[in-house]
């Protein structure tokens, strides 16, 4: 019974102690980052013809904005999308004027996460339609958009 | 001369030594003695309490107000199986977010007296509990979500969103008697979650009786216990 007695005060304190540790590797709760939609580049293509892209999204609270500027190894983007429409247009600059428009139809869910962390805006992507410039075709590998970083949607050259 | 020295140093060692091991000797005697073994019936009285922690949560900052009773029966002066009842109840705004939910909850589990060869009034345990809560919450941003981006608000308010949750706790606990059937007693608990569910579009934040939606966390009860007279 004393050897019971011990392995419950050892467990105690293990817990306790875990405890401690534990609450040091709990999920940071700070101001939730944006949900952005990842794209990705088709790496078989994207050698060739990326070197360097800029990304402007449209209709934006100052007008056409500069998201994403990027001048070597290219390989993906990140896109954040509205809260209020259900579409979202971007435009994929790439290298010598060659430029591409991405349509993003979404459907938008508030989500609360915590009162610390805050209501994030997650998304389904329904359907991306884009000019075929640069890019030949587009993938959506997963329609889900959240605070968890995927990739959401593939671009192929 | 060294002889003189190396005499004296003994000598000292000696003084310092021998009433040491005599009193050791006394200690041995002493141990000797056995006491009576005293022999607890099965059953040794009820007791119920009323967590007082709980109640000045508020007080002290806490954003979680609960209000709790116990019941255990003493078996052997050594198990006390327990039943806690409480009502959790929180109301909080933070950051334009209002988060509202109040719920009942209970606990099982046993205590197990560490004094339990004694026959005393007092008590120093170790217990484990079960616990288990069915509630709903309201979270509200009245502002709506504004997007800094693209412009816009979108209006946020879900309301009577169901959940569910259960955990585990490991505590230790001391029970003083300070009036002929009156007890205080406190318990600090290591609070593990096993689960709760979360909704399509929300997560609870705050469970009754647990505390925090967090993995593991701590709690604090201090209480006025009564003994039963039968």
């Amino acid at each position: 019974m004393k050897r019971l007695l011990y392995l419950f005060i050892g467990v105690f304190i293990c817990c306790a102690a875990g405890s401690t540790l534990f609450s040091c590797g709990e999920p940071v709760e700070s101001t939730t980052s944006r949900s952005v939609a990842q794209f990705t580049f088709d790496s078989a293509s994207v050698t060739k013809k990326l070197d360097s892209l800029t990304v402007v999204a449209l209709n934006t609270v100052i007008g056409d904005s500069v998201i994403t500027e990027k001048t070597a190894s290219v390989s993906s983007a990140s896109v954040p999308l509205s809260y209020t429409k259900t579409e979202t247009t971007v435009v994929f600059k790439f290298v010598k004027n060659v430029n591409d428009t991405i349509w993003i139809t979404h459907t938008n869910t508030p989500h609360f996460i915590s009162m610390d962390a805050g209501i994030a805006m997650y998304y389904h992507i329904d359907n991306v339609r884009h000019t075929s410039h640069a890019i030949d075709s587009v993938s959506i590998i997963n329609p889900e958009v959240d605070t968890n970083e995927k990739n959401n949607i593939r671009l192929h050259f | 001369m060294k002889k003189i020295i190396y005499a004296c140093i003994f000598n000292i060692l000696a003084l310092l030594v021998v009433p040491l091991s005599v009193h050791a000797q006394e200690n041995q005697k002493k141990d000797v003695k056995v006491e009576p073994k005293i022999i607890f019936p099965l059953y040794n009285g009820t007791f119920v309490g009323l967590d007082m922690y709980g109640l000045g949560n508020q007080i002290f900052g806490n954003k979680f107000e609960t209000a709790e009773i116990s019941a255990d029966v003493n078996l052997k002066n050594k198990y006390f199986p327990v039943l806690e009842l409480g009502y959790g109840k929180t109301d909080t705004e933070q950051d334009g977010i209002s988060y509202k939910s109040s719920a009942p909850y209970f606990r099982i589990g046993v205590n197990y007296n560490m004094m339990f060869k004694k026959k005393s009034p007092n008590y120093l345990y170790l217990g484990a509990r079960y616990g288990f809560s069915a509630f709903s919450y309201d979270v509200v941003k009245s502002s709506g979500v504004t997007d800094d981006i693209y412009s816009g608000t979108v209006p946020f308010s879900y309301t009577g969103e169901k959940s569910n949750a259960h955990w585990m706790e490991l505590l230790v606990g001391i029970r003083a008697q300070i009036y002929k059937d009156f007890f205080l007693g406190w318990s600090l608990r290591y609070k593990a979650k096993i689960s709760a569910k979360d909704n399509l579009n929300t997560s609870p934040w705050y469970i009754p009786g647990y505390g925090q939606n967090k993995s593991t966390g701590f709690g604090v009860t201090y209480s006025l216990i009564y003994k039963l007279p039968f």
